[in-house]
């Protein structure tokens, strides 16, 4: 690694930046098969919380103009059965297939779909499609005693999801001060502003579709199956996609039904998901109650961690939100049991959604420590030091590189933590002014991944990568990886992501795309390197041992350059080598290490308190990073703004709805579920160490699209104890959960 | 004069003639489907997202003004004589980046890119405008625009930066104004616009009086102004609104005009047209107006429409009712005057008689001695509807209170006077005593409902608290105390 780069860590303006200020940036729902006009298709859904389907009345759809075909459970077998959530090949979102049967399991289930010549008509087709159901009894209300609770073992990771060592009791006798607290988290959705869509176009028993997904290789493994193809026939595309933050991670049932549908009316079929579709479609966090138990000695060292976590699951998806894996991991402590659990409802399905379970789990045990910290009398930053440890408490390994007490210390100097004051003691006209902070942690993913690297006879590299950029800047990191390798400008690269066809890649989710891409661009470009060596010593160069720097149309080796016209013979065009690394991290059966790898950060956060409104507002937030090498300085710090802005919406108002009577969500719509807006955000202060984890991939880079949102809601609630003294254990924080009881 | 049978606008720099429209056809359907110009996104279809973000310029008294508006609600057929500018339109010859889109790249205001056209158009229009903002000014600009990934400040900063790489002298708009001038005005040819497709109907009357006269022939039909609710009923609920007849293209509707009685506002007018009068007179709601939405549903939205649909959470009704503002219905030839108060008989029910409509809303001068303030309280700072809107009207004369008027939203079934307060404070001294009794009658003016926003204990709380926050602000510069940043 060249220390002193002119190109990594470089904040550098995303290479895309030009097709996405103009329009001309082409998302799922923008693109049209080659010849030919796509027909449109509406979803239509259940209204019902369980039951089956006894019949659909189409007479209204009949005498439509236009109208063109209703697709559901009725025509037989359109989509192969699918047994298993993850068959290996791919992971889904629902373990059920669509249309497979007359069983409706939760209200918003995709029950048919209608295909017509116009949008306009497909719309009001569906409508006028009558369902007959016949309805059972369905299991909302998330106390319902009557609902089968499960405890799963493990995460879709494979990490435990019941973790227990020591004695808890024991623990808790040694203590001088216990916490014991339950908190909750309410029900989120992703809410990225492209709704999912889905182009399926076939010819012949080759199907092309443009989708808009976190993962082309998976959507395309799942689609081949469920159509009962060759998934060399399949073929996503997703150039851009417009956020997706978890929803598209995993495929959702829309995407195959959209290509079962084009398949059966034959013609390309174009579905793009209505905001309230977004609700039931493609999952959410789901709501959890978490009970915390912390137990500490007088100087505050843990003697026990308790940490039950209950959530609940759809009947036809196993996601559970994994709130306690942070804990089991965080703070030494020798006494520790870790639980999960989930009911079983008559609920729509839930899904990964930014840190899944860090996000929901630091809420609980960030507020915990702040509560312990106000027991014991200590700084809140004091206690988390205290039980600071540089051993992975799971599994006793070593972390691959840990600089969190740094984290604590900038963050403390640039947030001005000495200006904290008793809970209630900050006044500041007619505000109520409070500090808070909270630690963060992500842990270190990477996954098999294979690229292709080429270089043409303009001297241009190109490297191809079935991956995606979510708007993470994934195109622009790629380019800067390669342009490092050989000793050029991120210009001299061209940048093929978001199509299958390219060497397979993992999906956009788990912070791992930069590094699972990191050890394939380094093992490529060694590939492509040997090639072009060889073929420079078969022309009669004596490349020496210098690296090989492809600039200005040239291949340098030390005092040798070659017109890369040259090096490439005529006849070819382009020279291509493949590389790649089939080593995973992080997950349970990947690669046998004796080192732990994890982001880590700290989060402070400034609130101000109106006294006569109790409206809460975040004038500041600071982040402080330990995440490894950061490739592009723009790129990596827009992310962490932007998941700062994420846990300020799930501090103050994000939340979902659900009518425990009917199992509707009651407010599907982003006027009524509230991310923030501009005026919501303040000042931002964000900082990377940007300390290199080479133990981790040749580029030294970590993950950071999830950490910046863990921690930062538990490090506004605190701050909203210490300006008021009110301890709000659920989030959001309403506008009515303080102003009864604020300090006049 | 026989009325015409198609719409005709321009599209960025296309002429375009269409006799096949339905009355819920929206522009941004239009735009992707019909002419296949992605570049306009559709998020939300409700005008929150601001995804979907266009230009429309149309002829104000002879002059050309472009606004910001959701295509997504916005029905086509309304953009008759207009000029419709997309994303396309802005780059410069040679795929030249416009200073404003240049400007997101090098700030990287822009990450997965699907909210960026509709920001870079709020950007565009904000620049045209007023190519050197305040901060303050960006950000009323980019109220109405959700991004999800960038946290917005890139986007400030990319907003502040625009004006360094280029000037709105130069930009194609503005060059060829009198040209598109020219091209508008040969598309008004003062007929009424009956357009149709299959049984569905929509009507741009030729005049005010043609207005009266279409509502009388047709009374069962769907008056639109701004379109910022109907487009929702269309866009989440599809409802059947046909026969449409429009109203926000009359000039006649359009006027604002002063008088010594006070200003009156046609129901055409928007949010946007209204402010700079209303803030002349009542400088308090200046703040309170920047409020409302955002900019592009300020842009479309009519104060007419506001009061005409009868929310008891709108953020209008409240301020006129305390201003003392009152209505001109009209039916026909017939017209009746109400004080707004009178206009909201229960949830839902406004006394609007079928084929009649309204057609002005008068606002009375601000007297002297005269004490006004204007509270929106809402979870999200902007782009919410108000947990409980609030307008204060106290006239002081010599240390007493002789006049109260005292309006809330979000606290009864319609927007309502707090009565029994106002009884409490005339005649009373002007001071804090005062006002804490009065608050202290709000228990009997309201019974709010508990709802997702809020609490009923809550909104009756802060109700009453800001009778003391009113106080406080008039102990000084009688400018609002804002709500903390």
């Amino acid at each position: 690694m060249n220390v002193n780069s002119t190109v990594i860590g470089k904040p550098i303006s995303r290479v895309d930046g030009r097709l996405k200020t103009t329009g001309a940036a082409r998302y799922a729902a923008d693109h049209r098969p080659v010849e030919g006009r796509p027909l449109h298709a509406v979803l239509v859904k259940s209204s019902i919380a369980s039951g089956r389907i006894t019949g659909f009345d189409l007479s209204a759809l009949q005498s439509m103009s236009g109208f063109v075909r209703f697709v559901s459970h009725l025509d037989g077998a359109l989509i192969r059965t699918i047994k298993n959530p993850v068959d290996g090949a791919f992971a889904a979102g629902e373990e059920y297939t669509p249309f497979e049967n007359d069983r409706v399991h939760f209200v918003g289930q995709h029950i048919g779909l209608v295909v017509a010549q116009t949008l306009e008509v497909a719309e009001a087709a569906a409508k006028a499609v009558v369902v007959d159901y016949e309805t059972s009894a369905a299991r909302i209300e998330f106390a319902d005693p009557t609902a089968e609770v499960r405890q799963p073992d493990l995460y879709n990771t494979g990490e435990e999801l019941q973790v227990s060592r020591g004695h808890v009791e024991a623990g808790l006798v040694e203590a001088v001060e216990i916490v014991k607290a339950t908190y909750t988290t309410p029900i989120e959705h992703h809410n990225p502003i492209e709704p999912s869509a889905t182009l399926a176009v076939w010819d012949g028993d080759h199907l092309t579709i443009y989708d808009a997904t976190q993962g082309s290789v998976n959507d395309k493994n799942y689609v081949a199956f469920g159509m009962s193809v060759d998934p060399k026939n399949v073929r996503v595309l997703n150039p851009f996609i417009g956020g997706g933050f978890g929803c598209k991670g995993f495929t959702w049932p829309h995407t195959l039904i959209a290509a079962a549908a084009a398949r059966a009316v034959e013609q390309p079929v174009l579905l793009v998901l209505s905001r309230k579709d977004m609700y039931t479609s493609c999952g959410h966090r789901p709501y959890t109650e978490q009970e915390v138990t912390l137990a500490a000695d007088a100087d505050g060292v843990l003697t026990a961690t308790r940490h039950r976590t209950q959530s609940y699951r759809s009947l036809v998806g196993d996601h559970v939100e994994p709130c306690g894996m942070t804990t089991a991991m965080l703070y030494q402590c020798d006494n520790l049991e870790v639980t999960h659990s989930v009911r079983v409802l008559n609920r729509p399905s839930g899904t990964p959604l930014r840190s899944p379970g860090e996000a929901p789990g630091t809420f609980a045990l960030e507020s915990a420590m702040d509560e312990l910290a106000e027991k014991l009398g200590m700084d809140p930053v004091d206690l988390r030091r205290r039980n600071h440890t540089d051993i992975d408490q799971r599994n006793g390994r070593k972390w691959s590189s840990k600089h969190l007490l740094e984290c604590y210390d900038r963050g403390a100097e640039k947030i001005g933590w000495g200006r904290r004051k008793a809970p209630g003691q900050w006044r500041d006209g007619n505000d109520l002014v409070g500090l808070g902070m909270a630690t963060a942690c992500y842990p270190g993913y990477r996954m098999p991944t294979q690229t292709r690297l080429t270089l043409d006879r303009d001297g241009t590299l190109h490297v191809g990568v079935a991956v995606q950029d979510i708007g993470t800047g994934l195109y622009t990191v790629l380019a800067q990886m390669v342009a490092e390798r050989f000793g050029t400008s991120p210009e001299n690269v061209r940048v093929l992501i978001g199509d299958s066809d390219l060497p397979p890649g993992p999906l956009a989710g788990g912070s791992m795309t930069t590094a699972s891409v990191a050890a394939a661009v380094d093992d490529g470009c060694r590939a492509l390197s040997e090639k072009l060596r060889a073929r420079l010593v078969d022309m009669g160069h004596t490349p020496g041992n210098e690296p090989l720097v492809i600039d200005g149309g040239a291949l340098r080796s030390g005092p040798l350059s070659v017109p890369a016209a040259e090096v490439i013979p005529t006849d070819v065009h382009e020279i291509v080598a493949e590389g790649g690394s089939d080593d995973t991290y992080g997950f349970t059966g990947g690669v046998e290490t004796d080192k732990s790898f994890y982001s880590f950060g700290a989060i402070f956060a400034e609130v101000r308190i109106d006294r006569d409104f109790g409206i809460i507002r975040v004038p500041k937030m600071t982040g402080v990073f330990d995440v490894g090498r950061v490739i592009n300085a723009k790129t990596a710090r827009s992310q962490m703004l932007g998941g700062m802005t994420f846990g300020i919406g799930m501090a103050l108002m994000e939340e979902t709805f659900i009518d425990d009577k009917t199992g509707r969500f009651v407010n599907p719509s982003l006027g009524e579920y509230y991310v923030p807006v501009n005026a919501d955000v303040n000042e931002f202060d964000v900082e990377m160490l940007d300390i290199p984890d080479y133990d981790f991939n040749p580029f030294g880079a970590r993950g950071l699209g999830e950490i910046s949102n863990v921690g930062a809601s538990a490090a506004i609630a605190n701050a909203v104890y210490n300006a008021t003294g009110i301890r709000v254990r659920h989030l959001p924080i309403r506008l009515d959960d303080l102003l009864e009881d604020l300090p006049r | 004069m026989t009325s015409r049978s198609e719409i005709r606008f321009v599209l960025n720099g296309q002429d375009i003639t269409l006799d096949q429209v339905a009355a819920d056809e929206t522009l941004l359907d239009f735009l992707r489907i019909d002419r296949r110009l992605t570049g306009t996104k559709e998020g939300c279809a409700e005008g929150d997202c601001g995804a979907c973000t266009v230009l429309v310029g149309r002829l104000q008294a002879g002059a050309l003004h472009y606004e910001p508006v959701n295509a997504c609600i916005r029905l086509l057929a309304s953009v008759d004589a207009c000029h419709v500018v997309t994303i396309e339109h802005l780059s410069g010859p040679g795929g030249q980046l416009h200073p404003v889109q240049q400007a997101m790249v090098d700030h990287h205001a822009s990450q997965c890119g699907f909210c960026t056209p509709g920001i870079v158009m709020s950007l565009y229009a904000l620049w045209m405008e007023n190519p050197a903002p305040l901060e303050i000014e960006i950000e009323t600009a980019l109220q109405g625009n959700l991004c999800r990934c960038t946290g917005y400040e890139p986007i400030l900063r990319a907003a502040q930066a625009a004006s360094d790489l280029g000037s709105p002298t130069g930009d194609a708009l503005n060059r060829e104004r009198n040209h598109m001038t020219g091209r508008l005005k040969a598309l008004c040819d003062g007929r009424r616009v009956d357009v149709r497709k299959g049984t569905s109907r929509a009507i741009l009357p030729a005049s005010v009086d043609d207005l009266a006269e279409v509502l009388l022939a047709h009374p069962e039909a769907t008056i639109v102004a701004g379109a910022t609710d109907v487009g929702l009923w269309v866009t989440k609920f599809l409802q059947e609104i046909s026969p449409v007849v429009f109203l926000n293209h009359l000039e006649g509707l359009r006027r604002i005009e002063v008088g010594p009685d006070g200003i009156k506002i046609g129901a055409g007018v928007s949010y946007t047209d209204s402010r700079a009068v209303l803030t002349a007179g009542y400088p308090h709601l200046a703040a309170f107006w920047d409020r409302i939405a955002g900019w592009q549903i300020r842009a479309m939205g009519t104060v007419g429409g506001n009061l005409a649909n009868g929310s008891p959470i709108g953020d209008t009704p409240p301020v006129l009712i305390a201003l003392g503002a009152s209505l001109t219905l009209r039916k026909g030839a017939d017209r009746r005057r109400l004080p707004v108060e009178d206009f909201f008989i229960d949830y839902g029910k406004q006394d609007l008689a079928p084929g009649e409509f309204l057609e002005s809303i008068h606002v009375p001068q601000s007297k002297k001695g005269t004490r006004h303030a204007a509270y929106k309280i809402s979870k999200r700072r902007d782009e919410d509807i108000s947990a409980v809107c609030a307008a204060f009207n106290l006239t002081v004369e010599d240390g007493t209170i002789t006049a109260a008027r005292i309006a809330f939203g979000g606290m009864a079934a319609t927007p309502k006077r707090a009565a029994h307060a106002e009884a409490a404070l005339i005649g009373q001294p002007w001071d804090e005593a005062t006002l804490m009794q009065a608050a202290a009658c709000l228990d009997d003016d309201f019974s709010p409902l508990t709802d997702w926003r809020a609490s009923a204990a809550y909104r009756l709380q802060v109700s009453k608290n800001l009778f003391r926050r009113f106080w406080l602000e008039q102990q000084g510069t009688g400018q609002p105390v804002r709500l903390s940043a």
